[in-house]
């Protein structure tokens, strides 16, 4: 059995759940990540605990079982190489082009299509939680009082709204935060593509199974993780619920500075929830400016040299956390 | 004494409550203890009374006793065993089977963090409110053991079915059980279980077949072959793993159906035509051995092995 839960000793009253998103990450990838993020607490990194949920092997495994590397193969092999002729680039680039391709639609195919995969990585999640809940109550920090953020970007936020959402609908789960009192002090959900899915879920719902516990296609709308108490009153699973995009990133929801409204999620009139938008550069020339051609000639004139321009990818996980340093602390710390 | 347990449980919170076998009594007890400690009824006044609703609904039915174990496996919807039920009541069993009382136990931890827990925090010292809420604190942690061992379970079936190892589909095996994700019976579980059957339908390009001849040994030759069937996962601890050797003896799987093979006796050969011969197979692990029953009647044996990627 090679998905256990990540376990960890308590160094006092809290934690950091870190969910990567597309790609093909292992064990030990995003150290650098949370590298970032201590640099950024300071002193205070020493009072957290730092989870982070792997989950690329369980979509490996569909992958594999439905030889989706091959069939994407396949399917581009042959744009492929009319791109690459008389550019030098042979068989090898057209294999690692498909099985690219085939890990991105992958990643976000399977949970949608296929009940299995989507239940694999929310147990894998749920089993997840539950650890770090009794970690911390090895701790002797009682559930009421632990202090734990989860960090998602990416298709690692479809996967922790899903998550979330089972959680809080499933008492069985023991996670729930009306009945079982397991409430998180902060889920960022970091280029969300969880509008996006329940979009495009909905359009073909036909051919959705077990369509009842895909989370974010259900409902009239959109809505936070949350359980009623006996009262009425919707407790959300998460103390703030943060939602950071940038406005040149198609999988939050934008395409060239603007806003998709089937793809950009939101959760309006929720006092728990806070958006941010970052407007974000293509690129920029010399010391961070924009790209500009008055600002080309003058980094040419100033240098005497050609003007360098920097390209900068909108969806990169890295850059969202550097850009909401000081806020992260704020919320992380509080 | 059982108030005296709960107040003493708060003073050793981490270290007790997940231990100790709390009962529904100590529940109700330590959560009126609570609410009378914090005036619930005026601060909600809905909660207090679905509380005394429930108390009294459990202790006229005699539930008192039941312990936390026993009411994570309810609420996990776990078949409660005979013995663990007839403990405390001979009724138990039709009690703990009964959707009102599913209900009402979810009620108590309900109550608990979702209403009570709110009034308890800033008003009354943490380590009091730990002692309170300690028996539904324990109840949580039981139910979060069953939930990790369910998921566990989950994952190493759906490890069996997809992981590395397991057998891949082609495309019309690919496309067949998509379909089967709606079919009663042949889709995942309620409780996202996966299915342990998996559609089959394979051109197997050579199959060693073997028919009886007029010399002491019979007739061996390459063949094609097609099977159409089910494939069955075994879930038993063991099965499909250790040495190849016992994968070999208890592999991860087994299959059966038909099987077909063309009118030619011929490796990579078509399997339609008029003349095709038809059979059963029977699959054990990565091997199966078929039996063609139309004339000249022969056995076949073959491997899962796909040659080419989709197809076969």
């Amino acid at each position: 059995m090679t998905l256990t839960p990540q376990t960890q000793r308590w160094p006092a009253d809290r934690a950091i759940l870190f969910v990567h998103g597309i790609g093909n990450a292992a064990v030990g990838d995003y150290r650098p990540l949370v590298e970032q993020v201590q640099a950024l607490l300071g002193d205070d990194a020493k009072r957290f605990a730092f989870y982070f949920l792997y989950y690329d092997q369980i979509n490996d495994w569909f992958a594999a079982k439905l030889q989706a590397g091959a069939l994407f193969e396949k399917l581009i092999g042959g744009v492929r190489s009319k791109f690459s002729e008389g550019n030098g680039a042979g068989p090898a680039a057209s294999v690692g082009l498909g099985n690219a391709i085939a890990e991105f639609a992958g990643d976000v195919l399977w949970p949608v299509l296929l009940a299995d995969a989507r239940t694999a990585i929310r147990t894998m999640y749920l089993n997840q939680l539950r650890r770090i809940v009794r970690d911390g109550e090895d701790a002797k920090v009682p559930a009421r009082r632990q202090h734990v953020s989860i960090i998602t970007h990416s298709m690692g936020c479809f996967h922790t709204y899903e998550a979330l959402g089972e959680a809080a609908a499933d008492k069985g789960q023991g996670l729930s935060p009306a009945t079982w009192g397991v409430r998180f002090d902060n889920v960022i959900y970091m280029a969300s593509p969880v509008q996006l899915i329940r979009s495009v879920a909905r359009d073909i719902q036909g051919i959705v199974p077990s369509r009842e516990t895909l989370h974010c296609a259900s409902g009239g709308a959109l809505a936070l993780p949350s359980e009623a108490n006996v009262s009425g009153l919707h407790i959300p699973s998460a103390r703030r619920t943060v939602s950071i995009t940038g406005n040149l990133d198609p999988v939050g929801g934008h395409l060239m500075r603007s806003r998709l409204p089937w793809a950009y999620m939101e959760f309006p009139n929720e006092a728990t929830f806070e958006p941010y938008i970052d407007p974000q550069q293509i690129a920029t020339a010399g010391a961070g400016e924009d790209v500009t051609l008055a600002g080309l000639l003058q980094s040419a004139l100033r240098d005497g040299a050609a003007p360098s321009i920097t390209p900068h990818n909108p969806h990169d996980w890295g850059a969202y956390i550097a850009r909401h340093a000081d806020q992260l602390k704020s919320w992380l710390t509080a | 004494m059982r108030r005296v347990l709960a107040a003493a449980a708060g003073f050793a919170w981490a270290a007790t409550a997940h231990a100790q076998q709390f009962t529904i009594t100590d529940i109700l007890d330590s959560l009126q203890r609570g609410a009378a400690r914090v005036n619930f009824a005026g601060a909600d006044p809905i909660a207090a009374g679905k509380l005394d609703s429930v108390a009294h609904l459990l202790r006229a039915a005699g539930a008192g006793s039941v312990k936390v174990s026993t009411l994570a496996n309810v609420i996990a919807r776990r078949r409660v065993g005979f013995a663990e039920a007839n403990r405390w009541d001979p009724r138990a069993t039709d009690l703990l089977a009964q959707p009102w009382f599913r209900d009402a136990i979810l009620l108590l931890p309900l109550i608990a963090n979702g209403s009570l827990q709110p009034q308890l925090d800033g008003k009354v010292p943490n380590k009091e409110a730990d002692g309170i809420l300690a028996p539904t604190d324990s109840l949580r942690a039981s139910v979060q053991d069953n939930a990790m061992q369910q998921g566990t379970e989950r994952l190493r079936r759906l490890e069996i079915k997809y992981g590395s190892g397991s057998p891949q589909l082609n495309v019309v095996e690919a496309t067949a059980n998509f379909v089967f994700q709606w079919l009663p019976g042949l889709r995942s579980g309620k409780d996202g279980s996966p299915s342990r059957y998996e559609f089959l339908a394979a051109y197997r390009t050579m199959e060693i077949s073997a028919i009886k001849s007029s010399r002491s040994l019979p007739d061996a030759e390459l063949v094609s072959g097609g099977q159409v069937g089910l494939r069955w996962y075994h879930w038993g601890a063991g099965w499909g793993a250790g040495s190849a050797r016992s994968q070999q003896l208890r592999p991860r799987y087994a299959s059966a159906g038909l099987y077909v093979i063309g009118p030619a006796d011929a490796p990579f050969a078509k399997l339609t035509g008029v003349r095709r011969r038809h059979g059963v197979f029977l699959g054990w692990g990565g091997v199966h051995v078929a039996w063609v029953f139309e004339s000249p009647q022969r056995v076949l044996v073959g491997g899962d092995r796909y040659l080419v990627p989709h197809l076969f």
